[in-house]
């Protein structure tokens, strides 16, 4: 991305999105309920959820191509509720690209700024930036379908921000894409929203890419937010079980609950006694708590030892090894460990002991509740 | 940038050897029932005319400068070609606006709608022809109609004129333009106009600038369909014409009538260049603009 191209579109003024209250309803199906959200301009948000979470339907509300059964859309402070989308003032990546087949790279990307009227001389010059900063200039005079899946994902979004839009949306906007090409276009997309200073609705399902590349992850799950807060809060914090289980593979163990003060909750969990803040569940009771597989350690033990576990299954996966460990009566645990570590030596069906610091094991709340 | 041209490997002969085998029965039956008749009449065009002999004993272009260069041929010709693109418009205008609503319709509610557009088409075209004469005629039910609400100006005249057969056609002619022009509507991925919409188009911008070339294909076969099929019309031109209203069609038949077999080939290949000329100025107008990937 060459620097020359920044003055062309750094004009663009970043808006702020709100969602409030809204509930869509299709019939009897509600695919968004009473939802209620707030991006901030200039901010990366990513919308993750499982299909028919509902984060499609999210997007579409905000693009104006569904209107909410009740609640109010937001952009820029503006009530946009009733706005018509070709009146909002936001750009649209969308996951099959929808390039207008019948019209050129450049026409495609033009498209925008002749629907907003600018005279053709102002526009050339902006198309070719922007195609520069996609890297697609010898590209211009090209049909879409004679691009790869790459290419055309980069005229998306050209074509989408050309115009300076105050909101760029994405939806399941790499999905289409290969894993290496995906990762590539991620920092791509990345640096380009920074660039551009723009604010940025980010659709996926895959969690992975959620964590990359937002600045706010929000988890959904039926119609509701599950969790929303930066990367490593939804990942190292996950409030619920959904979100624990969503965002990679989470050992999801039932603590009991010993003891409750107004300081304090301690339960009991793989044979430790741990204290977290109080939770508000009654002592004897089962409280869900989160152990992420890389925050157990294993240290080797033998069959005498009354507490230790059997490993099931040892699966190589590069850079690391997944190890499952188990012990008569209990829930498998899954382990994840750096092949470079100690437990590299550790093979199945030899005893071991799990090993955590007490600060990883995080309570969590069985269903969402409305925020 | 040029590209190599590809060298025939076996495979690519195996398939033209395929392609020629099953071409060739059809492409053989055209041969012999279509193509030789077409051009031992076009040889009867060419020859003195005899009303004896179907083909005359010398050579001669006087068929074609005597209708060519007489007024009353010449009108029939330019009201044939004016009718026909008359009808095409009126029908692709109807047509898209139809086809354009019903694409939005519920599968079921669609369904139904064909149905009933293709109703007429359910009845013979002769019955469907007196059908309209009944009701257009100087005492048919419109004009008894309006005598029963109180009109007592003159009746309308509508039969045996170009008003009656535009009526009577359309019924024929509507359903193939729907039925092409939905099919390319319903083609479309509804994402291009959603596409259009965040880019800043109205619903009518898109419209222009997307829907329609979009659906350019179907509407290329809807007019081809229609303006062939008005061409070629009799029965309908016939009876809802009558005397005063005649097409190059009608004038074929009146020339085989009364022997002229010079003469009627003379028109028909007339009617033939009018199809072709029409046909390849409407394909080159409304060919797909890089829809498929210009390929150079």
């Amino acid at each position: 991305m060459s620097e020359n191209v920044k003055p062309a579109l750094s004009g663009a003024r970043a808006a702020s999105v709100t969602l409030r209250d809204v509930t869509k309803a299709y019939g009897s199906f509600v695919a968004v309920h009473d939802l209620s959200l707030e991006v901030p301009a200039g901010q990366f948000v990513s919308l993750l959820g499982p299909s028919g979470c509902g984060k499609t339907s999210c997007l579409r509300l905000i693009a104006g191509f569904e209107t909410p059964t009740a609640g109010r859309v937001y952009v820029r402070g503006e009530d946009v509720t009733n706005v018509p989308p070709y009146r909002r003032d936001l750009g649209m990546v969308f996951q099959s690209y929808a390039l207008f087949p019948h019209m050129t790279v450049a026409a495609n990307v033009d498209f925008g700024l002749r629907m907003r009227g600018i005279p053709k001389p102002d526009r050339k010059p902006l198309v070719e930036r922007t195609l520069s900063l996609v890297k697609l200039t010898p590209f211009a005079d090209r049909y879409p379908k004679q691009l790869s899946g790459g290419q055309q994902q980069r005229v998306a979004l050209a074509r989408a921000v050309v115009f300076k839009p105050g909101v760029l949306l994405l939806d399941e906007s790499l999905a289409a894409l290969d894993k290496s090409l995906r990762e590539e276009m991620q920092t791509e997309l990345r640096n380009l929203q920074r660039q551009l200073g723009i604010t940025a609705i980010f659709v996926t399902h895959d969690q992975e890419e959620a964590l990359t590349m937002s600045d706010i992850v929000v988890v959904m799950n039926a119609g509701r937010i599950e969790q929303k807060g930066s990367p490593a809060e939804v990942y190292e914090r996950p409030e619920t079980e959904f979100v624990a289980r969503f965002l990679g593979a989470s050992n999801i163990l039932n603590g009991l609950v010993t003891e409750t003060s107004a300081t304090a909750t301690r339960i009991r969990v793989l044979d430790r006694d741990i204290s977290l803040p109080p939770c508000g569940v009654a002592a004897g009771q089962r409280l869900p708590v989160s152990l992420r597989p890389e925050r157990i350690g294993l240290v080797r033990s033998s069959s005498l030892d009354a507490g230790a576990y059997q490993v099931t299954d040892v699966v190589y996966r590069g850079a690391h090894r997944q190890i499952a460990i188990s012990r008569s009566g209990e829930v498998p645990l899954v382990v994840v460990s750096a092949n470079t570590s100690a437990e590299a030596e550790i093979e199945r069906d030899h005893w071991v002991k799990p090993m955590f610091d007490p600060a990883s094991v995080i309570p969590l709340r069985a269903t969402a509740s409305k925020v | 940038m040029k590209k190599p041209i590809p060298i025939k490997d076996r495979s690519d002969l195996r398939a033209y050897r395929q392609a020629a085998l099953l071409g060739a029965p059809p492409i053989a039956y055209l041969l012999v029932f279509f193509a030789l008749p077409i051009l031992y009449l076009f040889v009867a065009g060419l020859k003195t005319p005899d009303p004896t002999a179907f083909i005359g004993a010398d050579w001669t272009f006087a068929n074609y400068t005597d209708i060519l260069s007489d007024g009353y041929y010449l009108g029939v010709i330019v009201r044939t070609l004016g009718s026909g693109l008359g009808i095409v418009l009126i029908a692709l205008i109807i047509g898209y606006a139809a086809a354009y609503k019903m694409e939005s319709l519920k599968p079921q509610t669609r369904t139904w709608f064909l149905l009933l557009f293709l109703f007429p088409l359910m009845v013979s075209n002769v019955v469907r022809a007196y059908g309209w004469m009944a009701i257009l005629g100087r005492t048919g039910v419109l004009n008894t109609s309006l005598r029963a609400v109180g009109y007592d100006g003159p009746p309308l005249r509508i039969l045996f004129s170009m008003e009656a057969v535009v009526i009577g056609l359309m019924t024929i002619l509507l359903p193939y333009m729907v039925i092409s022009v939905l099919n390319a509507l319903n083609t479309i991925d509804r994402r291009y106009r959603e596409a259009a919409a965040s880019l800043g188009a109205s619903p009518w911008r898109t419209f222009w600038h997307i829907t329609l070339p979009l659906s350019a294909p179907g509407v290329l076969t809807g007019t081809l369909l229609v303006f062939l099929l008005t061409l070629s019309a009799y029965i309908t031109v016939s009876l809802l014409g009558g005397p005063r209203f005649k097409l190059l069609v009608s004038l074929v038949f009146d020339a085989v009538q009364t022997f002229q077999w010079a003469k009627a080939s003379v028109l028909s290949f007339i009617l033939l260049a009018l199809a072709l000329g029409v046909s390849v100025i409407l394909i080159l107008a409304l060919r797909p603009a890089g829809a498929g990937g210009r390929s150079k």
